[in-house]
């Protein structure tokens, strides 16, 4: 296992694409079909796919073997790491971004939740600097 | 009202009672933290600054001074909290230095650190020993009974359980998180088909069989909470990056 990205679902590619690429900082890596769209950002690479019938060529978003379709949401997301949340917050908010909460305070780092535009949550979080296990973690990923 | 158990790991550099292995990881980490520090400090001819040379020393005390487990990695935290504070570690261990954004660039365009992705689980001491024993991962960190910490592919895998403390905390409109849905981890293997008849023997769910895709032939299981990880083999045509052309 050397390589991880994350598979979201979405109802839009190109909104999606205009997203996370205008709002997050993303950058489109490929976008050969409608249906599918390679984006990175730091470490990390999201694959977007809209849902395709049975029998589509692309194989990750056709409906599971029991017909169950594949669909955005869920509460599953992967987390970016800002250097000051208040002011990525005012931004997004400014942008019309949808937030699922406000800012709350958690494990060494504070935290919020945003949606893309197919309703998929991203957590932004910023580490509470000084001696928390965050502070090292985040210093030690940092390198 | 009750304290929040997560307190606990708000008050000390180290965790509460580390395991070994976690210990070691950490370990690990550090030292490859301090070679590269050091790697660094050599490789530079012209404009090493004093700062540089203290990064090391700090690091090297941290790593010298200690006997016993604890006390060393108290020793390094505090080093390192010491580096985070003059921001110095950043500048000059960084092996990727956080570009400052151009101007009028989204502020949350300032990613850092491994990749992460939060979990939901209904059970805690299941889902790590399903991503430990099954997947490969570490345990980093483990806040029983609502959070965990597992490392592993170059990425940094967060469970929490709905409900508890922390991120399953409900949501100001007393919506709760839950387990489960389509978006979903990928994980690169070098034959999917073996992986997936080692995985079922060992009686992991089988969400969807291998298939092929488009230059991958690709599965999905289910960890024990039914959040879905995806397995896949690259095949003929598969690339990361676009072309060259």
């Amino acid at each position: 296992m050397s390589t991880v990205s994350v598979r979201y679902i979405v109802d839009d590619v190109d909104a999606a694409i205009a997203f996370y690429r205008d709002r997050l900082g993303f950058r489109e890596l490929m976008h050969p079909d409608p249906a599918f769209a390679m984006l990175t950002h730091g470490g990390l690479r999201l694959v977007l796919v809209a849902p395709v019938p049975e029998g589509h060529p692309g194989g990750g978003s056709r409906p599971m073997p029991d017909g169950t379709a594949q669909r955005p949401g869920g509460w599953n997301r992967f987390m970016l790491q800002v250097e000051d949340l208040p002011a990525a917050v005012g931004e997004l908010r400014a942008a019309g971004v949808t937030f699922r909460n406000e800012i709350t305070g958690g494990i060494g780092a504070r935290q919020v939740m945003i949606e893309d535009p197919s309703g998929n949550p991203v957590e932004l979080f910023e580490p509470l600097r000084g001696s928390s296990p965050g502070a090292w973690v985040t210093c030690l990923d940092n390198r | 009202m009750a304290a929040d158990p997560l307190d606990a790991l708000r008050l000390s550099v180290v965790p509460v009672d580390p395991r070994p292995e976690f210990t070691a990881a950490l370990l690990r980490r550090i030292t490859s933290a301090a070679a590269e520090a050091q790697t660094r400090m050599n490789e530079a001819v012209a404009g090493t600054s004093e700062e540089v040379g203290n990064i090391g020393l700090a690091i090297q005390r941290a790593l010298d001074n200690a006997e016993q487990m604890q006390v060393r990695m108290q020793a390094r935290a505090a080093a390192i909290d010491e580096l985070i504070a003059s921001g110095a570690l950043e500048r000059h261990v960084s092996s990727q230095p956080a570009p400052r954004p151009p101007q009028g660039a989204p502020i949350a365009a300032r990613v850092r650190g491994n990749p992460t992705v939060r979990y939901f689980v209904g059970d805690l001491d299941a889902a790590i020993e399903f991503y430990c024993q099954r997947l490969g991962f570490e345990e980093e960190l483990r806040s029983a009974p609502a959070f965990a910490m597992l490392y592993g592919g170059g990425f940094r895998l967060l469970l929490s359980v709905p409900g508890l403390p922390g991120a399953g905390r409900p949501l100001p409109d007393g919506t709760v998180p839950a387990a489960g849905g389509s978006n979903r981890i990928t994980l690169q293997v070098t034959d999917v088909t073996a992986a997936i008849a080692e995985l079922r023997a060992a009686g992991v769910r089988i969400r969807a069989g291998v298939s092929a895709g488009v230059a991958v032939r690709q599965a999905l299981i289910e960890d024990p909470a039914g959040n879905l990880v995806e397995l896949y083999e690259p095949t003929a045509g598969y690339r990361e990056r676009p072309s060259a052309s």
